[in-house]
């Protein structure tokens, strides 16, 4: 009987400690969901999102930046945010350095407009322009203009900056629109005008769409698209402070192998 | 028949009470083992489910534990690799996969190759840049939620140049969000996100939920 008594004992507490860390688990479990459907995660508990925390509508904005990657494989030459300031450039072979970006814009959203919408059938590439709102886009770009505070490479200097991004062809168009609206202050990194063919004249954004970050109130940046990576990307360059320090530090060549062969790639 | 303990009464109580605690303690720990969150990656963090996503962004489980491949013009190089991820990764579990003899809406898997540069409005590999190495769109679905066709492109103008470790662990990675693997941050899967010299193979967690749900 003693035994019995202490073999329930051994039962009582495993399941007290299994129902306390199930429970945890659960918490977790919720918040892996929330950043699949609609609410962000790894920048969750960040201050850029926290600033934004009561704000559904940015919240469905970030998770469709949060979510551009998840059936993807992607090899970009940067590993961190300093390989993406103008001062900081590649040198393939023998061929003249490169910066990776064209430049990086921190300002406001001031308004969304619709661009294009495509499908894609069978594995082709561009496939066939739709009309923007057409139910059977596989993705849509839209533009987002943005009033500059702060600008580096190609768009110094510049008041405003359009800068066109991909979301899902699923996406709720309304509601990407009100969210895209209301993200407030950002940080984008560009890539060069001549994307997208509905205007030549709109940036596109470095890794698809992705680099699109949140700058709160206090100049820290994140990055919705990273995820957990968020805080290895920006290694350091926390703020928008850091980030325009380090691009007015020294030019910094490297030289590299073909892209996504190389072992500092790890 | 008895036997004397060498022990006087309050001490053999008191050991005991330390037996007794030692087992308290032996169980708190094995069950901190069995459900520790660190060790034991939850499902929903590996496997997608069924889940009615289709789009760019979406990764859904596909319908049948039989799917049919259909290899749209394939370079010989991205034909190959893909029947070694089906062979040597898929066919090892519960999954038995086979070619289509035509593509029609009951093809399960379309394979697709080519210099990709926009797809999805992505920034898709180039050599200076690096960039988007390959995508798995759910196109369709049925009204359970399951996938009923994906499309997984391989960037060409990557996978030309790819090592034989890069070619196989982009298929292995490709193929495990066809069938609803979702990114991982242990190296010791091919579902590891952006890895230069990536794992062959899905880990045992991955595995568990595929022949779990097909």
């Amino acid at each position: 009987m003693a035994s019995s008594r202490l073999s329930a004992t051994k039962i009582g507490v495993g399941a007290l400690i299994a129902l306390t860390l199930s429970t945890a688990v659960a918490t977790v479990i919720n918040l892996q969901e929330g950043r699949a459907e609609s609410v962000p995660t790894a920048v969750a508990t960040s201050p850029a999102s926290t600033d934004r925390g009561a704000n559904e509508t940015a919240e469905y904005a970030i998770a469709l930046l949060g979510d551009r990657t998840a059936g993807t494989d992607n090899g970009a030459r940067e590993k961190t945010f300093a390989d993406l300031l103008p001062n900081h450039t590649f040198q393939v072979g023998s061929a003249e350095p490169v910066a990776l970006a064209s430049g990086i814009v921190i300002g406001t959203v001031t308004g969304v407009e619709p661009g294009s919408a495509y499908s894609a059938d069978g594995g082709s590439d561009a496939g066939s322009e739709l009309d923007f709102a057409d139910p059977d886009a596989l993705w849509r770009e839209i533009v987002l203009t943005v009033s500059v505070d702060s600008a580096l490479g190609e768009v110094s200097g510049d008041a405003t900056v359009r800068i066109g991004l991909a979301i899902d062809g699923t996406a709720d168009i309304d509601k990407a629109t009100a969210g895209f609206e209301s993200l407030g202050r950002i940080i984008a990194v560009l890539d060069g005008p001549g994307e997208f063919a509905f205007d030549p004249e709109v940036y596109s954004v470095r890794q698809g769409g992705g680099l699109v970050g949140l700058v709160a109130e206090d100049g820290s940046i994140s990055f919705p698209y990273l995820g957990e990576k968020n805080a290895e990307f920006l290694d350091g360059l926390d703020t928008v402070t850091d980030v325009l320090t380090e691009a007015t530090g020294p030019d910094v060549i490297s030289k590299v192998e073909r892209a996504g062969a190389s072992p500092s790639q790890d | 028949m008895t036997h004397s303990s060498p022990l006087p009464t309050r001490r053999r109580v008191l050991h005991r009470r330390a037996l007794a605690m030692l087992s308290i303690v032996a169980a708190v720990a094995a069950a901190l083992v069995v459900f520790a969150p660190v060790t034991t990656p939850s499902a929903e963090a590996v496997f997608s489910g069924s889940n009615g996503k289709t789009g760019c962004s979406a990764v859904n489980m596909g319908h049948t534990r039989y799917p049919k491949f259909w290899y749209s013009g394939l370079t010989s190089r991205v034909a190959s690799h893909t029947d070694y991820a089906r062979t040597y990764i898929v066919n090892t579990s519960d999954i038995s996969s086979s070619k289509d003899s035509s593509l029609d809406a009951n093809t399960n898997v379309v394979m697709a190759d080519g210099a990709y540069t926009s797809t999805c409005g992505f920034d898709w590999y180039n050599e200076v840049d690096g960039g988007t190495l390959a995508l798995t769109t759910c196109d369709t679905v049925y009204s359970s939620g399951d996938c009923r066709q994906h499309t997984v492109r391989i960037s060409t103008t990557y996978f030309d140049g790819a090592t034989t470790t890069q070619a196989r662990g982009l298929l292995c990675h490709e193929l495990g969000h066809a069938f609803g693997l979702m990114h991982a941050s242990s190296s010791g899967t091919c579902m590891k996100y952006g890895v230069t010299n990536p794992a062959q193979d899905w880990d045992s967690s991955e595995m568990s939920q595929i022949n779990a749900n097909y």
